[in-house]
């Protein structure tokens, strides 16, 4: 380096004191004798040479288009004259307005120490000193709490069922459900959200009754989405849920699509989407933070980090310090949260969306968590994470548990409430199985309908085909389903 | 046959084209046509409505006022070229409809690669005409949760190929969120970009995108090829609510014609006919077209009467119109820019020969381009797209072998208001048709008629069974009156089936009942 600075120093001994930006540069041919000279010795064996490479090294960082560039090139020239003024100097590109430093400085792939995370609640449900927080009401928090209790019992019975055969797959989202309830408290109906798939908390805190979910695990005539898609990929305009679809990340854009939506109407009103770890490496996912940046839209990214995709744990996934980081590459301002403490997300989330509406900023939130249970019932975890790291966690660093150390400590909860608690949801969950198994399944019209508007000629064809086949093989048809 | 039925009866009430129209499986058509053509070996088809032999259309191209050269002043409407039509729709609509926004690469300020939304960001804002970054799988993502939340999005791809990146969110959210959402959420989405071989564009620019789309559920297509369909399909596709992926052709885009100053919108699935003929019918669509047309002139001078339509909604076909003309014309050519693997014209083989395969005397045709990227190299690009010479071999190969199978017209016929089968076919070989028909009554049958031309009927023989125990039958039926049209072979009962036979000197009988004339 200070070999470098030395040649430099020399080299700008033959050039004459500062001129304008576009001015007529004098020492001209000095530097179009570096310039040429590197042309010239581009495969010369004396490019060995120390002396002559960082020589030539001051020319390779410049753009040849543009006359002005030889300008530019002596001017920065000059900077290291002054070892005082350092970074002086400062020049316009397309990106805007770059200061100079001789100092040859490469950032850093990842900083020292990890960002830091926000949260409020100690391991014990404590507030933690000089904490900075809203205080909830009582009603909002035990909302919160009975919301969080209730996806914790209704995976448990539906990962149950599924197990006993009664439906055919289940998600559950064991050790999440504080991201989801507190996040959902902290927006308004108005805000549109874009699920991957492991938010049902947010669905339940909007006002989705179990029964409602049991009828889409069922798939029968009452489901919203006529029994078309997976168990959990639930949608519905009514709570401004949008659709669940199996890609990863593909909801991403569509947020930034409604937010650009909402900002064209100007709403009062974001939109926001959830996604884990794993589809941070979707393309989809980074063209869509930088378009939000770029476009200004109100959206809020909130990324469960719960440190597996299936079986590929973060370290498989990207080397950077999680995906708080991340924001910064895009423009996009972050926040790394405590995903397992309901008041820091209640918090972060209610901030984010201010900044989201009243700035037309899109902001990152990075909630750390740990996905305790399985990744689908098609996935058994134990073959690839050891069962006491799990069982830890489970047991541990339980959001609901700690969140309702601090409800309770309030005393806005109570052992009694929450033994009640338990046992209703336990029966009403039941009673929902039991009543959205008898229903009847979406009559085979459903099949052909929504795929247009309007049944085309096609379509109606195929339609009228099958019903003929149901009508002669009636022996093979599901005698549940109405034709 | 009119001459033939006049012949026969007391009454000659001369055709009356409405009653004895063609068949549609479903329906009646509005078009007039033939009743059958027999053809023999290297026989030009004549034959016509209501016995006169229309002169053929010599003028090839028969869109609107295209090969006029008559002066523009003194014509309404105003003339464009078509990335100006499909500006001036782009512009009627958003001005129409505050929701309609545009998103794409260089849409916005520098008005789009090709000019079609060139003044619209200085007329609407940026907000409404988006410069998106270079990320189309994105960008059509977030057109589509745009879409969702009640805007309605067009956008467009640079060129065609590039939505091979957008091909996740097309395939996966587009076509099926308004499915899978059990009808919550709609996505009428407008994708268009200009596809197809260029001008030396290189391999990836050259892509036809319309065979990779074609299979998926919930989307629609359309290839717009006149400045006049371009303005009134993209009014319709962002009018539609269904998403709509629209395909323009990079060469097509400085074509000039006529369009009318007053508002117009087509319909997304209608075919277009863009020159009636007799003898082949030729689906082609968006450049394709006009070497279509091209080939078209050069037929029309050897004596060839080629029926073009363009058949412009890619997804679903219009199996209406395109049924009509091949029941017409009995031979079908696809002429087409897709690979001959699994392009558009496969699909439409198969459609046309699943829905209309007794109609057809001949296998059908399709000419594509080979199963190859586009090379560069502008003589080898020429190659690999169908041109007119090849076009023209097509049709005269196919209209030189003419043979008749077995047309079956039993299923489609119905008497007119009535719904009583008016026509079967009983048997038939190469030069003959047989039809036997059951008709309510003598008067029935004698102002029955048909299209054909005496000339055509040289080398056949028809049978007409007529099953009398329906009939009221006529005292005055005279028997000599058959003799005007040909020899009466012989008239009695067989079977107990009543009929007669009537058969050309030229021909044998095939088959003979016999009808019981002094009933």
């Amino acid at each position: 380096m200070a070999a470098y600075l030395l040649k430099s120093k020399n080299l700008i001994n033959h050039l004459k004191p500062r001129i304008g930006l576009f001015g007529s540069i004098v020492s001209d041919c000095s530097l179009s004798s570096c310039l040429t000279h590197y042309q010239k010795s581009k495969f010369d064996p004396n490019l060995r040479n120390p002396d002559e490479i960082s020589r030539i090294k001051s020319t390779l960082f410049v753009p040849r288009r543009f006359e002005s560039v030889r300008a530019e090139k002596q001017l920065s020239s000059h900077d290291v004259d002054d070892d005082e003024k350092e970074n002086s100097q400062v020049l316009e590109f397309p990106i805007g307005k770059v200061t100079f430093s001789p100092e040859m400085k490469f950032e850093a792939e990842s900083s020292e120490q990890c960002v830091p995370c926000y949260r409020i609640l100690d391991d014990n449900g404590q507030p933690i000193a000089h904490s900075n927080f809203i205080e909830l009401s009582e009603d909002v928090a035990v909302k919160m709490y009975i919301n969080m209790l209730t996806l914790q019992i209704m995976d448990t019975t539906f990962y149950e069922a599924q197990r006993q055969g009664r439906i055919s797959f289940y998600v559950t989202s064991t050790g999440e459900e504080a991201i989801t309830v507190a996040s959902a408290a902290a927006l308004r109906i108005d805000d549109v959200i874009f699920p991957q798939y492991r938010e049902p908390g947010v669905l339940l805190w909007r006002g989705f009754t179990l029964q409602q979910f049991t009828n889409q695990l069922f798939g029968n005539k009452d489901d919203y989405g006529k029994g078309r898609q997976m168990p959990v990929h639930i949608g519905t305009n009514k709570l401004n849920y949008f659709t669940v679809a199996s890609t990863i990340a593909t909801q991403i854009p569509h947020a930034v699509g409604a937010a650009y939506s909402l900002r064209m109407d100007k709403k009062n009103a974001c939109a926001v989407t959830y996604f884990g770890d794993g589809g941070t490496s979707e393309g989809d996912f980074h063209a869509a933070l930088n378009f939000a940046a770029v476009t200004e839209s109100p959206v809020i990214f909130i990324c469960r980090n719960n440190g597996w995709a299936i079986s590929t744990p973060v370290s498989d996934q990207f080397r950077s310090d999680g995906v708080v980081v991340k924001g910064r590459a895009y423009g996009v301002r972050s926040i790394r949260v405590d995903g397992n403490d309901a008041l820091a997300i209640y918090n972060a989330v209610s901030a984010a969306r201010k900044m989201a509406i009243e700035e037309h900023k899109p902001v990152l939130l990075e909630a750390l968590t740990y996905r305790v249970g399985h990744h689908t019932t098609s996935d058994d975890s134990t073959k690839y994470r050891p069962a006491d790291e799990i069982e830890f966690w489970r047991t541990k660093r339980d959001p609901i548990t700690r969140f309702r150390k601090w409800v309770q400590q309030n005393r806005w909860w109570s052992d009694e409430a929450e033994s009640e608690l338990r046992n209703n949801i336990r029966k009403q969950i039941v009673q929902a199985i039991q009543n959205a198994e008898r229903l009847e399944k979406p009559s085979v019209t459903e099949l052909f309908t929504d795929v247009y508007d309007a049944l085309p000629l096609n379509l109606r064809e195929q339609e009228s085909s099958l019903r003929e086949t149901v009508r002669r093989h009636p022996q093979d048809y599901p005698p549940d389903v109405p034709v | 046959m009119a001459t033939i039925i006049e012949g026969i009866g007391a009454t000659t009430s001369s055709l009356n084209s409405d009653r004895f129209q063609l068949p549609s499986r479903r329906s009646f058509s509005e078009r007039k046509g033939r009743f059958f053509s027999v053809r023999s070996e290297g026989k030009v088809i004549g034959g016509s409505r209501g016995g006169n032999v229309s002169p053929l259309v010599t003028n090839a191209v028969a869109t609107k006022g295209d090969s006029s050269t008559a002066s523009t002043s003194a014509k309404p409407g105003h003339e464009v070229l078509l990335f100006e039509a499909l500006r001036e729709g782009l512009d009627e609509e958003m001005m129409r409809d505050p929701t309609v926004c545009v998103m794409g690469e260089d849409v916005g300020h520098y008005g789009g690669s090709y000019k079609v939304t060139k003044g619209l960001a200085e007329k609407y804002g940026d907000l409404r005409v988006l410069d998106t970054p270079i990320a189309e799988n994105s960008f059509t993502g977030m057109g589509i949760g745009a879409a969702m939340t009640g805007l309605r999005p067009v956008i467009e791809g640079m060129n065609m190929g590039f939505l091979l990146l957008a091909f996740n969110q097309i395939s996966n959210n587009c076509g099926m969120l308004h499915y899978t959402s059990g009808g919550q959420f709609k996505i009428p989405v407008v994708i268009r970009g200009p596809g197809g071989v260029g001008r030396q564009l290189g391999a990836e620019h050259s892509q036809r995108l319309e065979s990779y789309f074609q299979s998926i559920p919930g989307i629609q297509m359309v290839a717009c090829s006149t400045p006049y369909n371009a303005k009134g399909l993209i009014k319709a596709a962002i009018r539609s609510e269904n998403p709509v992926i629209f395909f323009e052709h990079v060469l097509l885009y400085n074509l000039k014609e006529r369009i009318p100053d007053e508002e117009y919108v087509l319909s997304l699935e209608e075919a277009e006919m863009v020159r009636p003929g007799e003898h082949v019918t030729i689906l082609t669509y968006s450049r394709m077209r006009y070497h279509v047309m091209q080939a078209a002139k050069t037929l029309v001078n050897k004596g060839y009467d080629p029926e073009v339509i363009d058949i412009r909604s890619l997804k679903p076909f219009d199996l209406y119109r395109i049924g009509n003309s091949v029941r017409k014309t009995h031979r079908v050519l696809i002429v087409e820019e897709c690979m001959r693997t699994g392009g558009i014209g496969a699909s439409l083989t198969a459609a046309i020969t699943e829905n209309f395969h007794d109609y057809l005397d001949a296998p059908i045709v399709c000419l594509s381009s080979q199963d190859v990227p586009t090379p560069y190299a502008g003589t080898l690009e020429e190659w690999t797209v169908v041109q007119p010479a090849q076009i023209v071999t097509a049709v005269e190969q196919l209209c030189a072998s003419c043979h008749v199978d077995c047309i079956d017209y039993s299923k489609d016929y119905t008497w007119p208001n009535q719904n009583k089968k008016l026509l079967e076919v009983s048997s038939c070989n190469t030069d003959t048709v047989l039809f036997s028909t059951l008709l309510p009554n003598m008067d029935s049958f004698l102002s029955m008629q048909t299209d054909f031309s005496h000339e055509s009927l040289v080398d056949c023989v028809f049978t007409l069974d007529m099953n009398l125990s329906e009939c009221e039958p006529k005292a005055d039926f005279k028997q000599n009156k058959l003799a005007d049209f040909g020899t009466v072979a012989k008239l009695g009962t067989v079977n107990s089936k009543p009929s007669f036979n009537l058969n050309n000197e030229n021909s044998s009988i095939a088959h003979a009942c016999a009808l019981d004339m002094s009933l």
